[in-house]
């Protein structure tokens, strides 16, 4: 019941629910996540159990060695006491007294004069003191073992912030360090330990060991991006999202496969078309318009199963950044976003490691191999599905007669040659492949590979080249066995080849150059159609292919120009053309563009460009540091793209046609205006930005009413020029630390689009601007997750967004006996608005460090409360009854996710 | 491991989960719709016949019901030698006339007059008449879905005739039809003890109005050449109804004749483009890769006002008529075709005894 009144409430009815998990959000205080056990029978609980409950009560925050306290339990009664009451207790009890240090509680031995831990404000002196003031600097070594067993730990860092200056232990978990004489505070840092302060007065050379400890609780869990915590207001880059591997694990999404680009939609300014469909839309530009790069090299099709779960393999993936504006120099050839995404691990594995998963869908590995003595790594990862299976189970027929499947693969190769030589080799192949009811087939496959050599000239000034190709293969195969004459293939292939090179030189610790070359080739089959099966008698044909090269220039200077104020300059110039062997068919002057129009076709042989383009790309990032821990950064972008994918449905699909500009359309080109103000809160434990943009979009291509775009060879009969403009707000606010991590993200923003046609044939909506098929004003996301435990931990998204324009019928009539419908002008309504929340709860893997074998489980229940989320609308025939009205033909409905749909997920790594 | 192998299984019940999750349901949305459209619905062939209906678009959302007719226009057709032609109203929002002087080659021009607003076609040429070169088929079994009480969906497999059409020798500017076609066929009833007179002769002429077939979007099967498959028709009584439509439960009998009418519609440029259009609005599944939903193209403005809308098109074909008497050899096997005279004229439906209704075929299957 409650159940069913919540999937009839309207939008506004939402809204109690949502304030009231905003404030919960907001209300709750940053802080550290303790060790938590469960609470078990009886009266007595564990000493940590209870330091969690008091630190909740009190607002106070302890520090101590998990090992003091490991058997000790406190009657629960304990925690009602008063706060010194309870000290006391704990010290006569345990011989371990709370220290006050800036408010924090620190737990040392009884009677002890001096800690162990960087916990007081005595440094340690370093030197013989009756050297004091002789040397200007001072040379000390030492060694930093495991504070627990006392193993040396080697390749443990220490930095002395201030300096910016650090150095690793050796294999004996030996360093040597020179700094000036004077007081320091040093920062050691191991992975899987915690990282530790230490206050040193260095005097004279000499000797001083460090102890640190293994991390109590995976605070790494809850970190966002890989960049500093202040980076976002220090960073003279905006319109940029970053998200680790870490922070997608802990999303629930559909199918329990970890999915990076559905993950990166829960960001501001970013949207997907839904539960299904292959792309994203980023600031109102559509879904062609995303350069997305695997190791470099563009993935032309980002999706499994018609855009169900992405194509990347999430296992595999060491980090992911999407800049929305004030895009470097170095990236061009789309007009909207670029997203850059690095496969790997962060780190150097240090042996075999292997992590995976089974979900509901798929079954997935991935390695990290080190060879040749860590000379080499290798990453490998692959991903398969058992689809098919599902299908069989299916109780309609023609979904039992289906088949469908994909996997990928990829594998990475890192070798250092030497200190300055590395050498990357990569490659990666994804195939889709779906059957319906034994007569269609549907095949798509994207191939990618890559190789990169960097050099290191000195430590400021480094070049590297890289090489690659990405090729994207589709197919479709139809057979009616009533037609076996019929039968046909047809097949759709974009190619891309490129070299491109980098330099990068950094003269000062203020000043940094970039500066490189790019050149790209295109390679577009629009379509070929040949027999299929025995019997068929179609005639081949071919829509002829478009080639097209591109080359650029660029050069970015990043300086600081005064303390607060830091530019990023650059210029990005690129020519294209687009190649012969060609035929362009010349249409009759004063009339629209028809087949029936062509009065010539002008034949361009050999090697000759058939038309050319070229134009400069500035890009300009300015930030200015204000007081309190904010700035404020602008920045201008423009961008220009040649090869623009062709849509008449409202989601990217396989069988989407790119196309190349040409004598009849023009580069798209987009010139961006943003501004933005950055401010973090609480030691950067709550970030908040402000982000505004205006976009300009002067050549873009729209589709005409009934546009045919497989198998066209005059596909500029079809399409309409056109412009556009789009403009937005982005306000975020993320809570990067304590049990409750998350983010809200709030976006408006408006995109709009009129064709430029002279003839009504060519105009839609009579050339009156309307909005974009991706418009959609308001967009809200509250991601939340909680620590309940150690390994326990419960996370929620909801989503909330206008509905995407439609067109719907407005009136209905009669022809020749049909029903027929009259469509409003273009994209004149809206579907209702979706909204949605997910649920989910995870068994974290144990953080024993030596347990080779580690698994954890993820529950998730999308669409908790069974929202019916239009996806599409479409006109359609039925049989008339009393469910339409008794209509012959009716408007329908497509939802994807109709009812809560529950999830299980195990991954494991080893 | 037992917990194990139960989490498994549980594993397993879920899949099914995440496909039955999604569905369609109608969905009736708030829409504007308080224009009056004229629709209008032209045809000019080439036998001279001309048949104009005007009507008035009715709001998506209003229930079925009659069209509401366009009385008292003026309609007049012009040839682009000036001829001019009005058409004469003859009841319910139609305007007609025959033996119209047309011809191959020439444009026609719809001009309407009506509430005090002028409505012009774009001039439509009509194209020369294209002779079918071949009609060809073979027996096949096609699945017919039916939804139980229940709500499951069952099949019912039918032996039938699947029919093609090729044609030879077409110019690309024109190479497009629409093909309306109707099956006639007879069959014969007997008592099914007796298995003597009286007979029943039973025939009913089956007209097929929610298929739009029409040529253009087939694949070519060689250089000017073009296959179409035009329909697949059942031999069984029971698709037609037979077995209920009169209720004879002793007699027995069977499928005698089947004649297939067809009907060809040269189709200019505009046509093929409207037409095209839609049968991509007809025949919308609303799969998920469906295009975006969008206005057909039409031939006619309102002239004395361009803002205001209008709706329809004017059709100017030339046509040629053909009949088939098919007759079934076995499956997998050719049917043959034997041209005949149209039955077009038939009553819909009905039933002698005893004896032959004039019209009736011979030489059955």
């Amino acid at each position: 019941m409650m159940r069913s009144r919540l999937r009839e409430q309207p939008v506004s009815g939402m809204m109690p629910f949502v304030i009231s998990l905003l404030l919960i959000f907001l209300v709750l205080p940053p802080g550290e996540v303790r060790a938590q056990q469960n609470t078990g029978a009886g009266s007595y609980i564990p000493f940590e159990e209870m330091i969690g409950r008091i630190e909740k009560k009190e607002g106070v925050r302890f520090f101590f060695r998990p090992e003091w306290f490991r058997e000790v339990k406190f009657h629960i009664s304990t925690i009602d006491l008063l706060l010194p009451e309870i000290l006391y207790r704990i010290s006569e009890r345990t011989g371990y007294t709370a220290e006050v240090i800036d408010s924090m509680y620190i737990f040392v031995p009884s009677g002890s004069t001096g800690m162990e831990r960087n916990v007081s404000n005595t440094r340690k002196v370093v030197g013989d003191l009756r050297e004091y003031g002789k040397y200007s600097e001072a040379t000390f070594s030492g060694k930093i073992t495991d504070g627990k067993t006392g193993a040396p730990l080697a390749g443990a860092a220490i930095y002395e912030r201030d300096l910016k200056k650090g150095v690793t232990t050796d294999r004996y978990g030996k360093f040597r360090m020179t700094l000036p004489v004077g007081d320091h505070d040093l920062t050691l840092t191991y992975m899987g330990y915690e990282e530790s302060q230490e206050k040193i007065r260095l005097v004279s050379d000499g000797k001083v060991d460090f102890e640190i400890f293994e991390k109590p609780v995976h605070l790494g869990d809850v970190v966002i991006t890989l960049k500093r915590a202040e980076q976002n207001v220090t960073g003279v880059q905006m319109g940029m999202v970053s998200m680790s591997s870490r922070t997608i694990k802990e999303l629930p999404v559909a199918l329990g496969e970890k999915d990076i680009l559905k993950s990166m939609a829960l960001l501001p300014g970013v949207q997907t078309p839904g539960e299904f469909g292959s792309g994203f839309v980023v600031r109102g530009g559509n879904t062609g318009q995303n350069l997305v790069l695997l190791e470099g090299m563009p993935l032309w099709n980002t999706s499994h199963v018609f855009g169900l779960i992405s194509a990347i393999n999430a296992d595999g993936v060491k980090d992911l950044t999407l800049m929305k504006a004030g895009i470097p120099a170095s990236y061009g050839e789309r007009a909207s976003s670029v997203m850059d995404i690095h496969m790997g691990t962060a780190e150097e594995p240090d042996r075999v490691r292997a992590q995976g998963g089974i979900g509901l869908l798929s079954t997935r590995l991935s390695l990290a191999i080190p060879l040749f003595k860590k000379k080499v790594q290798l990453f490998v990862g692959g991903r398969t599905s058992y689809s098919d299976w599902l299908l069989k189970q299916m109780p309609d027929e023609e979904l039992r007669h289906s088949s469908a499947g994909f996997y990928d693969l990829n594998g990475l190769l890192r070798i250092n040659l030497n200190t300055r030589n590395k050498i990357s080799l990569f490659a990666y192949y994804s195939a889709d492949r779906f059957g319906f009811s034994n007569n269609d087939n549907y095949h798509y496959s994207n191939l990618l590979g890559s190789v990169r050599w960097k050099h290191i000239f000195s430590g400021n000034l480094y070049f590297s080249l890289e090489a690659g190709l990405s090729n994207y293969d589709y197919s479709t195969t139809g057979l009616d066995t009533l037609d076996p004459l019929a039968g046909y293939e047809m097949t759709m292939f974009t190619g891309y080849k490129a070299v491109r090179g980098n330099l990068f030189w950094k003269p000062h610790e203020k000043h940094s150059l970039e500066m490189g070359f790019n050149l790209a080739g295109y390679d577009v089959q629009p379509g070929t159609l040949s027999p299929y099966g025995e019997g068929s008698q179609v005639i081949p044909e071919e829509v002829p292919r478009e080639k097209g090269r591109e080359g650029s220039l660029f050069l970015s200077d990043k300086i600081k120009l005064l303390p607060k104020l830091e530019i990023t300059a650059g210029l990005r110039f690129t020519l294209y053309g687009l190649q012969a062997p060609r035929e362009v068919y010349q249409y009759l002057e004063g009339v629209p563009l028809t087949p029936g129009s062509v009065t010539d076709t002008l034949h361009y042989p050999g090697k000759k460009a058939v038309q050319t383009y070229m134009g400069p790309e500035p890009r300009l990032l300015l930030r200015y540091l204000l007081p309190a821990n904010s700035s404020v950064k602008i920045s201008y972008t423009r961008m220009r793209q040649y090869i623009n994918l062709i849509s008449v449905t409202a989601i990217m699909v396989p069988s989407d046609v790119w196309k190349l500009s040409d004598t009849y359309f023009k580069p798209v080109t987009v010139d961006q205006y943003a501004a933005g103000y950055f401010r973090n809160f609480f030691q950067n434990a709550l970030e908040m930005s402000v982000e505004a943009y205006y976009k300009n979009m002067p050549h873009l291509m729209e589709y005409k009413n009934g546009a045919q775009i497989l198998m066209n060879p005059q596909l500029e009969t079809d399409l309409v020029n056109a412009r556009g403009y789009g403009y937005g707000l982005e306000l975020f606010v993320k809570k990067n630390t304590g049990l409750l991590t998350g983010w809200i993200s709030y976006t408006f923003s408006r995109s709009f689009v009129r064709t430029t046609g002279s003839w009504p044939s060519e105009q839609v909506n009579a050339n009156r601007y309307y909005p974009a098929t991706f418009d959609k004003p308001h967009n809200l996301v509250i991601n939340a997750g909680y620590h309940l435990s150690r390994r326990w931990r419960v996370a929620g998204v909801f989503t909330y967004s206008t509905g995407r324009p439609v067109t719907l019928p407005e009136y209905k009539y009669g022809y020749h006996g049909y029903q027929l419908v009259y469509f409003s002008d273009r994209n004149k309504y809206r579907l209702p608005d979706y909204h949605r929340l997910d649920l989910s709860i995870s068994l974290d893997e144990s953080l024993r460090l030596k347990k080779k074998w580690k698994g954890s489980w993820t529950f998730s229940v999308l669409n908790v409360y069974g929202r019916k989320n239009a996806y599409s609308v479409f006109y359609s025939s039925s049989e008339p009854d009393a469910e339409n009205d008794y209509r012959r033909y009716s408007l329908y409905k497509l939802y994807i996710l109709g009812k809560p749909l529950p999830t299980i997920t195990y991954n494991f790594t080893f | 491991m037992r917990g194990k192998n139960k989490i498994l299984r549980s594993l397993l019940w879920l899949l099914p989960v995440v496909v039955i999750v999604s569905c369609q349901e109608i969905y009736d949305p708030r829409v504007t719709a308080d224009e009056e459209i004229l629709v209008v619905d032209g045809l000019l062939t080439d036998a001279g016949m001309c048949r104009v209906t005007l009507s008035l678009a009715t709001p998506y959302d209003e229930p079925e019901g009659q069209p509401v007719p366009v009385y008292g226009a003026a309609v007049t057709v012009l040839d682009n030698d000036s001829a001019v032609w009005d058409l004469r109203e003859s009841g319910q929002g139609v305007y007609d006339a025959s033996s119209l002087p047309v011809r191959a080659g020439h444009t026609y021009t719809l001009v309407i007059r009506s509430e005090g607003e002028e409505y012009r076609s774009t001039p439509q040429p009509m194209m020369p008449s294209h002779t079918l070169d071949t009609i060809y088929g073979e027996s096949a079994i096609k699945e017919y879905p039916f939804t139980g009480n229940s709500g499951t969906v069952y099949y019912h497999y039918y032996k039938g005739g699947s029919i093609h059409l090729g044609y030879r020798d077409l110019p690309d500017s024109a190479k497009s039809f629409r093909l309306v076609y109707s099956l006639y066929v007879q069959y014969v009833a007997m008592d099914e003890d007796q298995l003597i007179p009286p007979s029943y002769y039973i025939w009913s002429r089956e007209e097929f109005p929610t298929v739009l077939s029409i040529t253009g979007s087939d694949f070519p099967v060689a250089s000017g050449e073009m296959l179409h498959d035009l329909c697949f028709f059942p031999f069984d009584a029971r698709y037609y109804g037979f077995d209920q439509r009169w209720p004879y439960p002793p007699y027995v009998g069977g499928m005698n004749a089947f004649v297939l009418m067809i009907d060809q519609y040269r189709l200019n440029r505009d046509a093929e483009e409207y037409y095209a259009a839609m049968k991509k609005l007809l025949e919308a599944e609303g799969k998920m890769f469906d295009p975006i939903a969008s206005r057909l193209p039409r031939n006619i403005s309102c002239t004395s006002q361009p803002k205001k809308k209008v709706t329809g098109f004017f059709e100017v074909s030339s046509l040629a008529s053909y009949a088939f008497q098919v007759m079934d050899h076995g499956i997998g096997k050719p049917l043959t075709f034997k041209e005949t005279p149209s039955l077009r004229w038939v009553p819909k439906y009905g039933y002698l005894k005893n004896e032959h209704p004039p019209f009736w075929v011979s030489g059955g299957h």
